[in-house]
């Protein structure tokens, strides 16, 4: 099987010419493509470009040479982090699995819930392979023989590639019943969610599959040991999976010396908001804000760089002073700041802070799935507190109401989407508590938007 | 509205082979969404039958998705977002067009069933922002103008 693999990338090789030369970076100094090395290059639609490209080779490393422990040694050795926001040690997490004859799943996270985010959207469009060899190779290591991918309904595209990219691996042998010959199973199931934030979250996910309203459920039992029909189930995001096969074919130490000690690799940012060129990069862990702003053309036209935001509708955001600061697990977590999944918005001085706010706490109560009271009426509860401060009603003693409902909120909710409004409220008053004190005590809003118009 | 036997009947049919899929709830109900261009009490009823549930959780599940809807969408479905990223590019105001030139609310159905205006929650094409989707076509950086430009093309052909 490996000549046939190696017959295919030969041919290819010969008749493709310069194609796959072509140097998409925006920056050359600044970018480094590896999860998007093959994005905008490779036709999607064309198995044969992808195994071109290495594609499939650390599938076939990982059947015919390691042990699923060996996988997941050399996953932990990369120090890969989950990519959907939260951090979580991938290699880690596989190792929760306890190995049984029962049922064990992949769930594939393609639901790409936060908004300004476009990463999932582009690997699956224009790169299906390396998502699905990777949720093979993470089956392999944790004994799953069925993998879900939960894809928003909002990407018809991104489903057309992935089935597509399902049917020519099937028809290869690199998908389905007894892989390449080596007695592994491994079967892929797409399946389209139906617009819902929550529907991104682990347990949610689950219970949208298992064909119930998509609440949310308690944790623990984790997934890893309860998971899709009480089954151990490992969930991953698209990110995640699809940088799998790379450090597989090119070991995790390859992976690690790229990006910082403890946020190793690389990660795809969507930048939006109101800088010059809003645009799609990929860059090591460690890099700057102000880097990210230069890739981004700059802020508008005579603005000044006010906010960097992260996950929205569940938004943590750096202030001006931050400029510098660099993008890295530990340090973003000491601000009670996420990474996120890759969505960013840069805010400059024109936007009022507490409009902002009011469009994602707005946002978080109506996709809240209102199983547990925390979230569900301290979403509410938060929006009404915006809409006071924008109206001019809001008290300093409501500021303090704020503080505590969004610990509150952190501490009893069941699952992130309340969690996160301890972080939300953290992040945002530490950078800008003068912001809403101006607005709150002196009625006074620095952009001129408040006190006369309905929140917008 | 009313449901011919014979309509039901093919949608019957067509989700029979679910029937014993434990993950077949969801699937179900979105070939539902499309045959009737809405999840009608009465394939509700022919879901909980076939799959064996109750009508309250097939109805749980309808109102539990944006996407599901109770009455149908209209011939032409016009989608604007306002996600984050097209929230910045001021995209609450196309709606705002979108809303008046269509006569429609948002995430409504017009009367007359011609035109559903829906709220969109990203489509994954933010550094494009702000994008609107009008009949499965996604049109990226869309001004105002271009927008009433394209909302009175279908207009004049429906
Ligand atoms: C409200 C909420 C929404 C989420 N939405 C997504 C999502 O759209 N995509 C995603 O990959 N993870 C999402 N997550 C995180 C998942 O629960 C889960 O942690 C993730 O899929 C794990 O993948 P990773 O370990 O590869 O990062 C969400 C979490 C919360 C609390
Ligand atoms: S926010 Fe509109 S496409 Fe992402």
């Amino acid at each position: 099987m490996i000549q046939e693999l190696n017959r295919i990338q030969q041919e290819v090789l010969q008749s493709v010419g310069n194609k796959f030369d072509k140097d998409l970076r925006h920056d050359k100094t600044k970018e480094l493509r590896i999860k998007l090395k093959n994005a905008y290059i490779i036709d999607p639609y064309s198995i044969d470009e992808y195994i071109a490209r290495d594609g499939y080779k650390a599938l076939h490393k990982v059947l015919f040479s390691m042990t699923p422990d060996d996988v997941i040694e050399e996953v932990k050795k990369s120090g890969l982090k989950g990519r959907s926001g939260g951090g979580f040690p991938t290699g880690m997490k596989w190792s929760f699995v306890k190995k049984s004859d029962k049922q064990h799943y992949i769930i594939m996270n393609a639901d790409e819930g936060e908004s300004a985010a476009t990463i999932d959207g582009v690997l699956m469009r224009q790169d299906p392979h390396c998502a699905i060899e990777g949720m093979i190779i993470a089956g392999f290591a944790t004994g799953a023989t069925i993998g879900y991918v939960y894809i928003r309904y909002e990407y018809p595209e991104a489903q057309r590639a992935m089935e597509h990219a399902i049917e020519q691996a099937i028809a290869k042998n690199l998908l389905g019943k007894n892989i390449m010959g080596s007695g592994v199973d491994f079967d892929i199931i797409m399946y389209r969610g139906a617009g819902a934030y929550i529907c991104g979250e682990e347990t949610s996910i689950i219970s949208s599959i298992e064909g119930l309203r998509g609440n949310s459920k308690n944790k623990p039992p984790f997934p890893a040991i309860e998971g899709l029909f009480n089954k151990p189930t490992i969930i991953n995001n698209v990110e995640t999976l699809g940088i799998v096969p790379q450090i597989l074919l090119n070991g995790g130490e390859w992976f690690a010396s790229m990006g910082v000690p403890g946020s190793e690799g690389t990660k795809v940012f969507t930048l939006t908001g109101q800088l010059k060129e809003p645009k799609t990069v990929e860059v090591p862990l460690g890099t700057t804000i102000r880097e990210l702003i230069e890739l981004g053309g700059g802020m508008r036209e005579g603005r000044q760089f006010k906010a960097f935001v992260t996950g929205s509708p569940n938004i943590t955001m750096l202030g001006p002073n931050d400029i510098d600061m660099p993008i890295q697990f530990d340090t973003f977590k000491k601000r009670q700041v996420m990474v996120g999944s890759g969505g960013t918005v840069f805010l400059d001085d024109s936007t009022c802070l507490m409009h902002f706010m009011h469009f994602n706490v707005d946002l978080l109560a109506i996709e809240s799935c209102g199983r547990c009271t925390p979230c569900r009426a301290g979403t509410r509860k938060m929006t009404q507190f915006f809409e006071k401060i924008i109206e001019g009603e809001a008290t300093m003693d409501d500021l303090q109401k704020m503080k505590d409902l969004a610990e509150h909120m952190r501490d009893a909710s069941l699952c992130g989407l309340g969690v996160a409004m301890g972080m939300t409220m953290y992040s945002a008053l530490y950078s800008f508590e003068d912001e809403f004190v101006e607005h709150i005590r002196d009625k006074h809003c620095r952009c001129g938007k408040c006190f006369n118009e309905v929140a917008a | 509205m009313e449901y011919t036997q014979e309509a039901l009947q093919t949608f019957k049919e067509a989700i029979v082979p679910y029937k014993d899929r434990p993950d077949g709830l969801l699937p179900v109900v979105h070939i539902a969404q499309e045959q009737f261009r809405c999840v009608p009490v009465a394939a509700q009823k022919v879901i909980a039958e076939v799959m064996n549930v109750s009508v309250a959780r097939v109805s749980g599940i309808v109102t539990f998705y944006d996407y599901f809807t109770m009455t149908p969408l209209g011939n032409h479905v016009i989608e604007v977002c306002v996600g984050t990223s097209c929230y910045m590019q001021e995209s609450k105001h196309l709606l705002a067009v979108a809303s008046e030139v269509l006569q429609v609310a948002p995430g409504e159905t017009r009367a007359d069933g011609e035109v559903s205006l829906r709220i969109g929650r990203c489509f994954g094409r933010c550094e494009h922002s702000p994008n609107v989707e009008i009949d499965h076509t996604m049109h990226l950086h869309v001004s105002e103008q271009e927008l009433r430009q394209y909302l009175n093309n279908l207009e004049d052909h429906s």
